[in-house]
């Protein structure tokens, strides 16, 4: 085989992504890092769980992704009263024909991107709904599984304050998701930017990347060339130890085995349950496209450093006396990172 | 054969040069640590050898033995555990050039059994950045740092050998003793009880190994005694030599004595009455360094020869045939004419006779029992001087040697040279040590005092 075929796919892949990352900026101010990692985690294939005040472009980030997609793009606002046939599709009776029957109505799951926002209002049933969606791809209604038109990408978001009428997601649905990127209030400049932008009468339009024809087949080509990035087994290891390392000590869960980086102390202190392995899956598929960003076809350390926070800070379960310390995932992700330096060379 | 077959065939060739300069960096320098820790124990117990005693000397020894044979262990796990593999040696490579972990992926990517479809683009991309990873660029020619800690051992080795006692007139009797033939040296410490700055050292050594030691030490004694001649004086040499590791380490420390101070005594020493513009005649230099050795070979000889008192055909085959100046043995017996000597003299050390001279503990006791300087300096070459005075001396032939004569030192000279030997240019100009002038007028007052 030329390489030169496989060449120009990641020189089009590393066009899409530069394409795609403008089309965002022109409407969305700063948040540079974030937008990375949400289009890190869509060509991956991942989910991603926006959390965020309210007023900082959740909403604005998703619908834009998907114009620029040119895909189908759905909203669901999530409310404590709202049923999973809700999002789900359920089954009707319609008249055809003279007759009755019952025909399936798919739901806002039945599109490329989806946009659950303020997640957390919904009940631990209507958010459980959108598990074998994210997970397998399908929806199950009335004992008839419906398959998702690929590409699918769920983009949630959280809203950390008015916490009253909520309900936190449960550990199994938080592990469904690739990435958890944090949106914080925009620098000064940005805020700037942001007021004149929106505030006049000419408002930015986003511009297809892809055709419409062709969009979906085309983003699962670019997924597809994600998962051939080569990857040496020592980073495999790298990867596997950074996971093992958020497992506490005494967790009657953890293995039992040797392990190449010691556990932490506040890692036992502060955890309760640490990240599973489609923890390790995000670091590597993450990591793959970071790989593709920087014109390369193997996985670096650098490439599974860059992708470890936003991959498991929310697979990891803290328990009271971190939230009595003060310690967020975040800084104990970061000493893991800092622990595992030494396993490079 | 596919692109991707001849790059990675191209990749993995570097890889192999580079694994092969640093896994040779990697055991030089082992070997280098290897090789400077014992011969900085060596240089240790050459000093300790000189000037230690025994059991500091002992310690030193088996101290330095685990020691190198500890450094010898490490070196090796040291080796063993840098030694790189091809994907070890890539992700050195890796590191060193940059190289964000092409060369690792590409090391694995032989391994498996379906290639991948980016192999091509990664194979392209690394040989594209080979400047990068030039063999001389990750693994540079040159030799281990450790290279300066051998050579410093070795200059220490070289300094210690100075530490050797300069054979000055106070510590002459060491070094005449320690420069002394062999056969004379083996005689005299068993029969001259130790003196001068080996007094305690020495005693140890003899109560600790005795006799036994020093025959072991010098074939050439063994062969006497076994001969018969001295099986009066070396009682111990009918049973097994003493194996223990302290006598191990005195028989050690006793050679390193031996060797160093036969070379400080036999070095030619500079005479402020030299006529000869300091010019000396070679052949008495090459007479001194063949001293040792030649009595060496001699000696087997002539113990059977004293021991029947009739047999002589031993020492006359020694003598050196007057129709062959050039003959080399000539010159050698010319400068030990005592080892030609038949049947015994005067014991040793009484003065009365210039052959006790030729013991220079004998010399040293006789002249320490008048109030003389307790040393003096004895060469080889010098003894020719006193030719003429041994050939007055009456021979004592056929007498037995009793068990407090010495063996070898009591020969008399019955005819040390022949007409050509004593015209020899060589013997004429050799010179008489003017330490050895004044313990023979010494020696010889005390005798007509008496």
């Amino acid at each position: 085989m030329s390489p030169e075929t496989p060449q120009r796919a990641v020189r089009e892949f590393q066009d899409v992504f530069q394409r795609l990352r403008d089309q965002l900026h022109r409407v969305i101010v700063g948040h540079r890092d974030m937008l990375d990692q949400i289009l890190v985690a869509f060509f991956a294939g991942g989910h991603v769980l926006i959390e965020g005040v309210p007023g900082t472009g959740k909403t604005l980030i998703v619908r834009t992704l998907g114009e620029a997609l040119n895909l189908s793009f759905n909203r669901v606002q999530f409310t404590v009263d709202l049923m999973p046939a809700d999002i789900t599709g359920t089954r009707m009776v319609m008249d055809q024909d003279g007759r009755r029957e019952f025909t399936f109505v798919p739901g806002p799951l039945f599109s490329h991107v989806l946009l659950a926002d303020e997640i957390n209002r919904a009940t631990p049933k209507t958010q459980s709904a959108l598990l074998e969606a994210m997970a397998e791809l399908q929806v199950t209604v009335a004992g008839t599984t419906y398959r998702l038109t690929p590409p699918f990408f769920v983009l949630a978001t959280l809203n950390p304050i008015e916490m009253e009428g909520t309900y936190p997601l449960p550990e199994a649905q938080l592990d469904r998701f690739f990435f958890k990127v944090v949106l914080t209030y925009p620098e000064h400049r940005d805020m700037q930017l942001i007021l004149s932008g929106t505030t006049g009468t000419r408002l930015p339009v986003v511009a297809p990347v892809f055709a419409r024809d062709d969009a979906a087949a085309r983003i699962e080509e670019l997924r597809a060339l994600v998962r051939e990035v080569l990857v040496a087994p020592h980073l495999e290891e790298y990867a596997a130890a950074i996971v093992r390392a958020t497992l506490p000590s005494d967790s009657k869960f953890a293995p039992r085995g040797a392990t190449l980086l010691p556990t932490d102390e506040q890692i036992s202190r502060y955890v309760s349950f640490g990240s599973s392995p489609r923890g390790g899956q995000a670091l590597l598929l993450g990591a793959k496209v970071g790989a593709l960003l920087d014109g390369r076809v193997n996985v670096s350390y650098d490439d599974i450093d860059a992708v470890t926070v936003p991959a498991l800070n929310h697979r990891l379960v803290l328990n009271f006396a971190a939230i009595a310390d003060g310690i967020d995932s975040r800084s104990l992700i970061e000493r893991i990172l800092h622990g595992a330096r030494r396993l490079r060379h | 054969m596919p692109a991707i077959t001849l790059g990675l065939a191209e990749v993995e060739e570097r890889l192999h040069a580079i694994r092969r300069r640093l896994n040779s960096s990697t055991v030089l320098h082992a070997v280098f640590i290897g090789l400077s820790t014992p011969v900085l124990v060596g240089a240790l117990l050459v000093v300790l050898g000189l000037h230690g005693s025994a059991p500091a000397f002992g310690v030193a020894l088996w101290t330095g033995g685990a020691l190198s044979i500890g450094t010898w262990v490490t070196s090796f796990m040291h080796v063993h555990r840098r030694w790189l593999d091809v994907t070890a040696t890539a992700r050195l490579a890796d590191h060193r050039a940059q190289l964000t972990d092409r060369l690792t992926t590409l090391a694995d990517l032989r391994l498996r059994p379906r290639p991948a479809r980016l192999a091509p683009v990664l194979v392209a991309q690394t040989l594209a950045l080979g400047e990068r990873w030039r063999v001389d660029g990750i693994a540079p020619r040159r030799v281990p740092t450790s290279v300066f800690l051998l050579l410093a051992s070795l200059l220490v080795l070289a300094a210690s050998s100075w530490l050797a006692p300069e054979p000055t007139p106070a510590s002459q009797p060491e070094h005449a003793t320690a420069a002394a033939p062999t056969s004379l040296v083996a005689t005299t410490s068993q029969k001259a009880p130790p003196s001068g700055a080996y007094g305690p050292t020495q005693g140890q050594a003899a109560t600790a190994a005795g006799p036994v030691q020093l025959s072991e030490v010098l074939p050439a004694q063994r062969d006497l005694s076994q001969s018969g001649a001295l099986t009066a004086q070396l009682p111990s040499d009918k049973g097994q030599p003493d194996d223990t590791p302290a006598a191990l380490s005195d028989r050690l420390q006793q050679a390193i004595r031996r060797a160093f101070h036969a070379a400080a005594v036999d070095q030619p020493r500079e005479l402020p009455s030299r006529s000869d513009n300091g010019s000396r005649n070679p052949a008495d230099r090459n007479d001194e360094q063949r001293s040792e050795g030649d009595l060496q070979r001699r000696n087997p000889a002539q113990p059977g020869k004293e021991a029947t008192g009739k047999d002589s055909n031993a020492g006359q085959t020694k003598r050196p045939d007057p129709s062959k100046p050039g003959d080399p043995s000539r010159r050698a017996d010319a400068d030990h004419p005592d080892q030609q000597f038949d049947g015994a003299s005067p014991a040793a050390g009484d003065g009365s006779s210039p052959n006790g001279l030729m013991d220079p503990r004998a010399a040293s006791s006789t002249a320490l029992g008048q109030g003389a300087p307790k040393t003096f300096k004895l060469t080889i070459t010098s003894f020719l001087r006193s030719t003429e005075q041994r050939t007055q001396e009456p021979r004592q032939r056929g007498k037995r040697i009793s068990s407090n004569a010495p063996a070898v030192a009591t020969a008399s000279s019955p005819a040390a040279l022949n007409e050509q030997q004593l015209n020899d240019d060589a013997l004429r100009k050799a010179e008489i040590p003017p330490e050895y002038e004044d313990i023979v007028r010494r020696v010889y007052s005390v005798k007509a005092n008496q």
